[in-house]
Parts: structure tokens; sequence; C-alpha cells
């Protein structure tokens, strides 16, 4: 295989609790231990609950956010504590894509401004060779014509447009490596469909890695490569797409797997075996495995080691003691 | 089967007024339900859904336009009735909802229990110390602890409060609930919890649900039956069986070609094109513009009406009748 895009060692992002001004109260372990890599060309997708820390985990890697510890790669280059010079001109090879595109997009701006703009901020080209580079990431996101849609202004467009102008803000500088943080969750079904095909046809073409943040482990099946599962901080499963989702491991994932619906009148009859509880509180999470309190197979074990991340399978890793 | 129909809806309308236009939210739409069923509404957003809702409840906005229609609840057209006796026995006590995006609406200020008993207090004229003890009661039904009707929203996570909007729209003991949209915000785990606590509660009590939803995936754990909308219309209903496994309409099998299977392999396609303004919609059949089924000269013409296909399944699509193919 060749080398990773990105490479994550026991990666730490801590968010300290203030009580006063002063005083640390403690620390929200938003990401705790994440050891990955995300190869070229490949998609990652990273599952879990809402507050598991799947968008702090993408915005460390792209120091949007700070490590407390750990290590970052790109593309073999440690990145941990480049300075912010230096991390400026790699900036130009990354780039992350939100969920809501009304947040993420300046609703002042034209779409012109607003996919333009980054060129401006790592000062390529000319006012011509920018044009023309706008135009260009415009059609490939297929908003024809181009210079219609760059006139326009952001509440002219449509949901499933502005993702599109996002994309193509987010391309304009040939990333090598994007974290999509949930970019279709807000659309509708046949959008979403429509938006994620898109990312996956100029993946191909030019070669992109994605960390591609979701709710919905159903597309993650069809648009990635592999899937990692992430709970209350940790990833506690990661392996091959159709691996992981056919014979789930981790009984978080599989507890994840089983509340998912597919379209079919027979579920009306049934009621799902769903486990109970809530994900952990992050500044005081669980001894252990932080699973065990919702788990329908904790040991005494569970409750007193923390299990290791390791390989089940070639490729398909786990952490829990069941398969110690 | 065997259920009689607790509600029928008839050419329903309800049109409102937006800057110099009309927009037709919902035009001239039926369907009926039974008694102890869930009819599923399903389609895009905007195509209508929770302006039936609203409709069917009479909780009309100022910038209505035009809002009529028959609407039978166990065989009285509900509609003829003048708003104070709507409110006295029909609103709350006989159809309630839980509004889309009810856990975020609760009052941050007001203890929860307190706002589960305000409609008793408010629509039914209860005295607080009954409504409270009802309240209680019905926080404990919908499976939370005792002692939640002391706390405030915020110290509830986002399941709880969805808990708490359901209980506010059973204290009144109605027999049909509209759910608009009850799981959206919610994550996968909590959503099947409240699934199966929806489930229950229909079982328990009997209850008729209008479940509204743009997730196909989710609207099979609770259809019986399933009525599919689009820009306004209801363009497909029958039994869920039929309408999931046979679905007739174009725009319901592209929209069911569209949904992620987690259980089969079935890459997901999408319809190319974007639903129509309701403010200016297409001639004839409003899907003509995306449906590539369309007969030139009589989809884009003619508006098609409801196809009666066998077993309650009605189609509006000219493929199935009129001179289709
Ligand atoms: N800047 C911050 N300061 C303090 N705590 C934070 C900060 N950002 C996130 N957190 C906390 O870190 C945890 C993880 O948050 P994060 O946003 O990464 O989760 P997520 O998995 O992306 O959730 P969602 O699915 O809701 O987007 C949460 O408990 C959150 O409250
Ligand atoms: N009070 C109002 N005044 C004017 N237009 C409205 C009003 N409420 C809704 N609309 C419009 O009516 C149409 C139908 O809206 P509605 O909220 O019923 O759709 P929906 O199917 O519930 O959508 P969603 O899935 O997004 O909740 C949309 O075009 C919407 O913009
Ligand atoms: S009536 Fe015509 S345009 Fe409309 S769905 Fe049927 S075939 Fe397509
Ligand atoms: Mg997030
Ligand atoms: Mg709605």
């Amino acid at each position: 295989m060749s080398d990773p895009v990105i490479r994550a060692i026991n990666l730490k992002t801590y968010f300290p609790v203030r009580k006063g001004l002063f005083r640390i109260a403690g620390y929200v372990r938003a990401v705790d231990e994440v050891s990955l890599e995300i190869y070229p060309g490949e998609t990652l997708a990273l599952v879990g609950e809402s507050g598991c820390g799947k968008t702090t985990l993408g915005k460390t890697l792209l120091r949007i956010v700070e490590p407390t510890a750990g290590k970052i790669f790109f593309k073999g280059q440690e990145i941990t504590n480049t300075d912010y010079n230096e991390m400026k001109k790699l900036r130009r090879r990354m780039a992350m894509i939100f969920q809501d595109p009304y947040a993420s997009i300046d609703p002042s701006y034209s779409v012109f401004k607003v996919i333009e703009e980054p060129l401006e901020i790592h000062g390529i080209g000319t006012r011509e060779e920018r044009a023309e580079l706008v135009m260009k990431a415009l059609e490939e996101v297929r908003l024809i014509p181009p210079e219609e849609f760059a006139r326009k202004y952001p509440h002219m467009l449509s949901g499933g447009q502005r993702q599109r102008v996002a994309i193509a803000r987010a391309l304009v500088l040939r990333p090598d490596f994007i974290v999509a943080d949930e970019p279709v969750s807000m659309l509708d079904a046949s959008v979403r469909v429509e938006i994620l095909l898109l990312l996956r046809e100029l993946q191909k073409k030019h070669n992109l890695s994605y960390l591609y943040i979701t709710h919905d482990i159903a597309t993650s099946k069809y648009f990635s490569e592999r899937i990692a599962v992430m709970y209350a901080g940790k990833i506690i499963e990661l392996g091959p797409s159709s691996m992981l989702l056919k014979n789930p491991l981790h009984p978080y994932t599989r507890a994840l797997i089983d509340a998912i619906p597919d379209p079919d009148p027979s579920n009306r009859f049934r009621i799902r075996e769903v486990i109970k509880g809530e994900p952990p509180d992050l500044s005081n999470p669980p001894t252990g495995c932080r699973f065990h309190p919702r788990c329908p197979y904790a040991m005494d074990i569970c409750k007193q080691v923390i299990p290791e991340f390791k390989e089940y399978q070639p490729g398909h890793l786990v952490a829990c003691h069941l398969y110690d | 089967m065997g259920e009689p129909q607790v509600l029928t809806v008839r050419k329903l309308f309800l049109h409102y007024r937006s800057g110099g236009s009309i927009v037709r939210a919902v035009d001239g739409i039926s369907f009926e339900l039974r008694g102890k069923h869930a009819i599923a509404l399903v389609g895009e957003s905007g195509c209508g859904k929770s302006s039936t809702a609203i409709a069917l409840m009479r909780l009309l906005p100022p910038n209505t336009a035009r809002y009529e229609g028959e609407v039978y609840i166990n065989g009285m057209d509900v509609m003829k009735l003048p708003e104070e006796e709507f409110r006295r026995r029909i609103r709350w006590r006989t159809i309630s909802i839980v509004f889309q995006g009810a856990m975020n609406a609760l009052n941050p200020v007001l203890k929860v229990g307190f706002q589960v008993a305000e409609p008793l207090i408010h629509n039914l004229g209860l005295k607080k110390k009954d409504a409270l003890a009802i309240a209680e009661e019905a926080l404990e039904e919908v499976g939370l602890p005792k002692g939640v009707s002391e706390r405030y929203p915020h110290e509830l996570s986002g399941g709880m409060k969805q808990r708490v909007c359901i209980a506010m729209a059973l204290v009144t003991k109605p027999k049909i609930v509209i759910l608009d949209e009850p799981t959206s915000a919610l994550d996968i785990i909590t959503q099947a919890n409240i699934i199966n606590l929806l489930k229950q509660l229909k079982q328990e009590r009997g209850l008729s649900y209008i479940f509204i939803t743009h997730d196909l995936a989710l609207s099979s754990e609770l259809a019986d039956s399933v009525a599919v909308m689009y820009a306004g219309k209801i363009v497909e209903r029958g039994p869920a069986d039929d309408v999931y496994l046979s679905p007739a309409h174009p725009y319901m099998r592209l929209l069911l070609n569209s949904i992620p299977r987690l259980r089969q392999d079935i890459p997901p396609s999408f319809i190319p094109g974007a639903p129509p303004d309701l403010r200016d919609p297409p001639s004839g059949c409003r899907f003509h513009p995306r449906c590539p089924y369309i007969i030139r000269g009589k989809c884009d013409v003619e508006e098609p009406p409801e196809f009666d296909i066998g077993g309650g399944h009605y189609v509006a699509c000219w493929l199935h009748g009129g001179g289709g193919t």
C-alpha cells in the first residue's frame, strides 16, 4: 500500500472545563488516544453518535483545533508542531466542508467571491487567472453556466447548490485531503445521493482522500472504502466498509447497525432490540471500556481495563475485551 | 382491515399568500385513516407535509389564502364546525400533534410537568392540580423516570425532551395523533427507542397516527399505509406492502431508489432536477419535468386524476390509466 496522506498516532484533543475565570476544573476528552491512517484516493467514513468527537477529530487532523498530545503526519511529514507560516502553506493541500452550507458561506459574498477567496488568501494567480480557476471549479461541480452562478448570492441557491459551492471552494486549491463534516445531512435523500456521487467523481479525477463524517451509516456503505466507529472520544472499531457492516465486532457497532431501518413494510411488526442509555459525559467518562455501562455483554474486566485497539482480522480492528 | 375509518380527507386545500403570489402548499389532497392504523405522509422538503398537519389541526397562519375541503372525523365533517366548537371537541381532544421541532420549542423557564399539563388547563379547562396529576401519569407512560415533571428542559437529553413532547400530545387522550418528524433531530439509537415507544403506545391505546417524515426508511417503521406527497399533491397512496414493495408512481419508484439500503446491495441513484416552486407549479402532472416516462402531449398538459389500481392503492399518473401504456 502507498504511504498514507494522513496519519494520526495516539491523538488527544482535550478541552478545558473552566470554573470561574481561571480555574480549570477538568477536561472534555473529545478525542482520546486515536490512531488512524487515510490513504490516497480513499474515503474513510467516521460514524458515531452526536457529541462523540467526530468534528473535533476532523478539525484536529487539519490543525484547525490544536491537539493536546499525539502526532499528526501529512504525507509523511510531521505537522503536529508546525508553525503558523509553514502550516498556512500546507493548508492549501487540505480543506474542510461543513454540514451547514449557510454557516460556512458568508451571505454577503457572491458565489464568485466565495470560491475566489481561498485563492486570494494564498496569493495565487492574477485576477484573470483566478477568475478562470473559479469558472473551472464551478463547471466541475456542475453549476452551469458558471458565469451565471458566479453572479448569484447564497440565498438564491437551493441547499444542494449551496453545498456544490462549498465543494468548489474546497477544491479550488487542489487539495489532497478533505474533511467532509456531515456534508449532506441537511439535504433531501435524492440530493444527498447526487452530492455524494459528485464527491466520488471528483475524488477519482483528482485522487483525493476524504474523511467523511456522518451519522448515516447506510451512505457510508456505498460511499466509503473503510469505516471508523467512534464512541465517547475513541475509535472502537475500524475496517473495510463491507466487512465491518457484514460482520460488526464491537457491541456498540452492532447496536448502531441494528437501529438503522431500511424501507421495509415488515418493520412495523417488530419492536427493535435497542440498547438503552445515553453516551457518557466526556469530562468524566466511565472507567475501563467507555461503553460498559450500556453494553449487554459487559464483564468485570470491562469496568476496569481499557480494551486495546487491535487487529482482529487483517485490516479490521476492534477495541473490546470480547476479542482478547 | 376490520377497523372503521376515523379520518377521511377529501379535496383539502391550504394556500398561503406570499409577496404577490400564492403558495399552493396543500392542493386538493384526499386520503383515509383507519382506527388503530398509521398512515405515513412522506415526501421531500417543502412538499406540503407540515401544511397538511396544520390544516387538519386548523392552526392556520394569518397569511392563509385558501382553506377548504372536507375532513370527516368519525363520520362528521369537522370543517363545518365553528372555531369555538372545533376547539372544544376536536383540536387536542380528538386529534393532536407533536409539532416538527417541538423539542426545541419547549419553554426553557417552565418545568416540564407544567408544560405537559398546559393543554389540559387551556384547552380542556381542568384545574391546575388535576392537570398536573394527569401530566405526571403521561410522563411516566412515555418512559420518563419519576421526578422529571419537576425538571426544566435544559436538564434533559434530546430523547427525553422528545418524550415530553409526545406526552404533551397524549395528555388530552386523543384518538388520532399527528407526528411531524418526531425523531429527525435525534441520534439513530435514540430514534429507535422513540419509535419503539410510539409502536407500543399505538398498540396499548389503540391510537391512529399520521406519521410525517421525509425519511422513507423510517416511515416503514410505523406505516400501515403510505401517502406520497409531491408539490402539494398526493401522487400515490395505498397499503404499506404495496407502496414500498411495488411502488406505482415514477416519483415514488425513483425516490425509493435514492435510499441507500443497508441490508441489500443496491447502489442508490438520484432524481435529476429539483421539486418545483409551489407558487408556480408545472402544468399537467407536477412531476412531468423530471419524469423519465413522460407521455408528451398528455402528462405536460393534463393533470392526472387518481387511478384506482386495486386493493386500496391509488396513483395519480397517466401511465396507470386514461390511454397510458
Ligand atoms: N471548542 C470546544 N470547547 C469545549 N468543548 C468542546 C469544543 N468543541 C467540542 N466540544 C465538546 O467535545 C465533545 C465532542 O464534540 P464534537 O463536536 O467533536 O462531536 P461530534 O461527534 O462532531 O458531534 P455531532 O455529531 O453532534 O456533530 C462534545 O462534548 C462537545 O461538547
Ligand atoms: N406560513 C407560510 N407562508 C408562506 N409559505 C409557507 C408557509 N408555511 C410553509 N410555506 C411554504 O409552503 C410549502 C410547504 O411547506 P411545508 O412546511 O408544509 O413543507 P414540508 O413538506 O413540511 O417540508 P419539510 O420537510 O421541510 O418540513 C413550502 O414551499 C413552504 O416554503
Ligand atoms: S403522469 Fe406522466 S409525468 Fe407524471 S409521473 Fe406519470 S408518467 Fe411521469
Ligand atoms: Mg460534528
Ligand atoms: Mg415540515
